[in-house]
């Protein structure tokens, strides 16, 4: 903990003035409206909010997997919303990890191959060859470490929402990502697996000084984290004292 | 690296794909059974046309020909030298033919084209002798007019024959003469009826009992089908297909007209006179061009130039290079320049420009027949574009996790255009096995056909080869499998863009 409160006296991500709307149709939806975080190296911040009102947009957005119509986002001292499309891919490839509620597991590829995805599209073809040993090694410690080691050549289908997730965080760490970014990572499974995720989750952020956004509905989850935030109506609103909102 | 992966496991996984990869393997496959036999077919009839031509041939544009054969031949060895394998003079015309089968009496005529020849240097410069039908002739063609053997017997009898018939009618002897397709006919001359001699047991010779004026007639080879008909229920397996109607030793009548006008008996302009002469058959050419077969009569240089009047005269010479190849273009400008053979009355071509509008008209057909085959191969391009557009779709979220992960635009687009690769590699290498397989036995899978259908796929009365001749060439399975490859690889490049452009966080959410 007494880690954690010495890095975040500055900030290491930080969205300022982010705005996003959609159109649909004739009418257009604002659903970021001025949005403003700022995340410490290591910490794990929460966001809650009603279904639809922008969680997912949030992530998208501070993932650079969707470009905000205004704003700016840094990056451990670099803007990011600006980079070109291939130091976006580079940047999502090595140092953010994604999390999604729907696992999105490759259904081609069995379990261990899924975890390498990543180390896959990082290095090319000849460099996979020699490193694909070290590699191996490395997706079979994270696979044992979930406890997915008898899994490993199953394809996703197979397997239930919880091994899946937990091979899907396998797969968003194996390229030591500085950020993870979830979204409802739980939101799919049942309260034990929900649990055992959390720790997982909370372990990875103690141990590893891991940076964790997420996204969630579950109040037992969030509370988790070293922070909580509330995204209503375009805005994120911090946790008051008493532990609730403001409404 | 994980384009290769994916594409692989889509092409494992997706049924769909088995459906493109389909309709390249036909078309590949039809594309070089088609190729093979069209070129089988071509290179076969190149061979014949050339075969009985020769190289290059020089014609006299006069059909009374040129005088002084010897010499020609010989300035001939002069202007071209060592090139130059061998030189043959001929003469063409057109005559009627006049015969009757044995058993029926009737007299039959029909117009042919005669050549006379020299058979010893024509066997040098063309295939003349590999078309004849007796073995004895294809080891010595230079002999193949003589009516020697047990040709010289039968024709003795025939002639018999015909002397008894005529004086029957005359009245002279009473009683039917034999026949000589009757049975005791041949088996009394020692041998099994219709039975013609083979090398391996040639007959006996036994002085022909021929009338003086008839000892030494002359000798005529007679295209194949002018002397046979193939039995109408003959079947493919069939080794005794056609039934003879004239036989080596049979009597046939020639009738020529004569080269020159010669003067009316009363002193007037006189027309070319028909001259007819007696022949013994002595041989059958059979260069299984049905065309040639059934038109085409070969009779000795000698007994040409005497009936027609032609003394020491020839029409044209048939000359055969050493190396076509190499020596052609320049052979035909030093004849054609030469004073021996000038423009005005010699006509000097090689046997293609000879033969040139048939060999066009062939070349002409194998184009157009590949253009139609290759459309064929772009339909299954335009299949491959909607599965592969159909297969992007569907894949959505997965582009947008791969996204997620980091791929770049060119990896989702090389993921697609890899997998196209793979479809068109496996398609060409299957379709490439199917059209090879299908080639080496297209006569074995004719004749199943056949026997299934009842039909025969491939009329052996038309094209008289009793192979469907095919030539597979590694240039052009090589050429068809890289179209094919290109083509899926093309069809593949607007779904591979269409993928590479999603955009990510709506490829996430897709559902
Ligand atoms: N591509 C899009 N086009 C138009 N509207 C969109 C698009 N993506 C999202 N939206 C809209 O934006 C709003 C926010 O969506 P978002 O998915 O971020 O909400 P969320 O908070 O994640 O909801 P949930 O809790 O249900 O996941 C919704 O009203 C949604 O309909
Ligand atoms: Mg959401």
């Amino acid at each position: 903990m007494s880690n954690n409160d010495q890095v975040a006296s500055r900030p290491w991500i930080e969205a300022r003035d982010l705005y996003k709307s959609y159109r649909k149709g004739r009418h257009e939806i604002a659903v970021l409206r001025g949005v403003n975080l700022a995340v410490a190296r290591g910490e794990f911040v929460a966001i809650v909010g009603a279904s639809g009102s922008g969680k997912s947009t949030l992530l998208h957005v501070l993932g650079t997997l969707d470009d905000p119509d205004r704003g700016e986002i840094w990056f451990g001292g670099r803007r990011i919303d600006r980079l070109s499309t291939r130091d976006k891919d580079r940047l999502r490839n090595q140092e953010i990890g994604f999390v999604f509620q729907f696992y999105h597991l490759l259904p081609e590829l069995c379990l261990l191959e899924n975890v390498l995805m990543p180390v896959m599209i990082r290095t090319w073809t000849m460099g996979w060859w020699l490193r694909r040993w070290g590699a191996r090694q490395q997706a079979w410690q994270w696979l044992k470490r979930l406890g997915l080691t008898d899994r490993a050549r199953s394809r996703p289908k197979e397997l239930s929402g919880g091994e899946m997730q937990r091979a899907a965080i396998a797969r968003a760490l194996i390229n030591h990502p500085k950020l993870l970014l979830a979204d409802e990572p739980t939101g799919n499974l049942d309260a034990q697996s929900a649990q055992d995720i959390a720790e997982l989750l909370r372990d990875l952020n103690r141990q590893e000084g891991l940076t964790i956004i997420m996204v969630t509905h579950n109040w037992e989850l969030a509370q988790r984290a070293d922070r909580v935030l509330r995204l209503a109506e375009g805005k994120l609103i911090p946790l008051l004292s008493n532990g609730t909102f403001p409404e | 690296m994980y384009k290769w992966l994916l594409a692989w496991r889509y092409l494992r996984t997706r049924y769909l794909a088995l459906a493109s990869i389909i309709s390249v393997m036909l078309g590949v496959a039809t594309l070089i059974v088609v190729n093979s036999v069209m070129a089988g077919f071509a290179s076969k009839l190149r061979d014949r046309l050339r075969g009985l031509l020769s190289d290059i041939i020089i014609e006299h544009r006069s059909d009374s020909g040129f005088w002084g054969v010897e010499h020609k031949v010989q300035q001939v060895y002069e202007i071209l030298g060592d090139c130059v394998e061998a030189v043959s003079p001929a003469i063409e015309t057109f005559g009627i033919l006049q015969y009757s089968y044995p058993h029926s009496r009737e007299v039959i005529s029909r117009p042919v084209l005669v050549i006379g020849i020299e058979p010893g240097s024509r066997a040098r410069a063309g295939q003349f002798a590999q078309y004849l039908y007796r073995a004895e002739n294809r080891i010595q063609p230079e002999r193949c007019f003589e009516v020697r053997g047990d040709i010289a017997l039968r024709f003795g009898r025939v002639m018999e024959y015909w002397r008894l018939l005529q004086e029957r009618r005359r009245g002279v002897k009473p009683g039917f003469p034999l026949s000589p397709l009757e049975p005791n006919f041949d088996s009394r001359l020692g041998r099994n009826p219709g039975e013609l001699s083979s090398e391996h047991e040639l007959p006996t010779p036994e002085p022909p009992q021929l009338p003086p004026e008839l000892r030494e007639p002359a000798g005529i080879i007679l295209g194949y089908s002018i002397a046979t008909y193939r039995r109408p229920d003959a079947h493919v397996s069939d080794a005794e297909k056609d039934i003879f109607l004239l036989r080596p030793g049979d009597r046939v009548t020639l009738m020529l007209l004569t080269a020159f006008d010669l003067p009316g008996h009363d002193g007037t302009q006189g027309l070319p006179r028909p001259m007819e002469d007696t022949f013994a058959i002595t041989d059958l050419f059979r260069s299984e061009m049905s065309e040639y077969d059934a038109r085409l009569v070969f009779i000795h240089l000698r007994d040409m130039q005497r009936l027609r009047g032609m003394t020491n005269r020839a029409k044209s010479l048939y000359v055969k290079l050493r190396d076509y190849e190499r020596d052609a273009h320049e052979a035909i400008r030093l004849l054609s320049t030469s004073e021996a053979f000038p423009p005005h009355s010699f006509l000097v071509q090689t046997w293609e420009e000879r033969q040139g509008s048939l060999l066009a008209a062939i070349a002409i057909e194998r184009g157009i027949l590949n253009v139609l085959l290759f459309l064929i191969i772009a339909v299954a391009g335009f299949g491959i574009l909607a599965i592969f557009y159909t297969i992007v779709v569907e894949k959505t979220r997965d582009i947008g996790i791969l996204k997620a992960l980091g791929a770049s635009h060119g990896g989702i687009c090389g993921l697609f255009l890899g997998y196209g690769l793979f479809l068109g590699l496996v398609g060409a290498g299957l379709g490439t096995a199917c059209g090879i397989g299908i080639t080496v036995y297209i006569n074995e899978i004719e004749q199943l056909l056949a026997k299934w259908t009842g039909q025969e796929v491939f009329n052996r009365s038309v094209y008289y080869f009793d192979q469907i001749p095919t030539d597979l060439q590694l240039g052009m399975v090589l050429s068809v499998n890289a179209g094919a490859i290109l083509i899926a690889v093309l069809a593949s490049v607007y779904p591979a863009l269409r993928a590479a452009l999603l955009h990510p966080a709506r490829a996430v959410r897709w559902e």
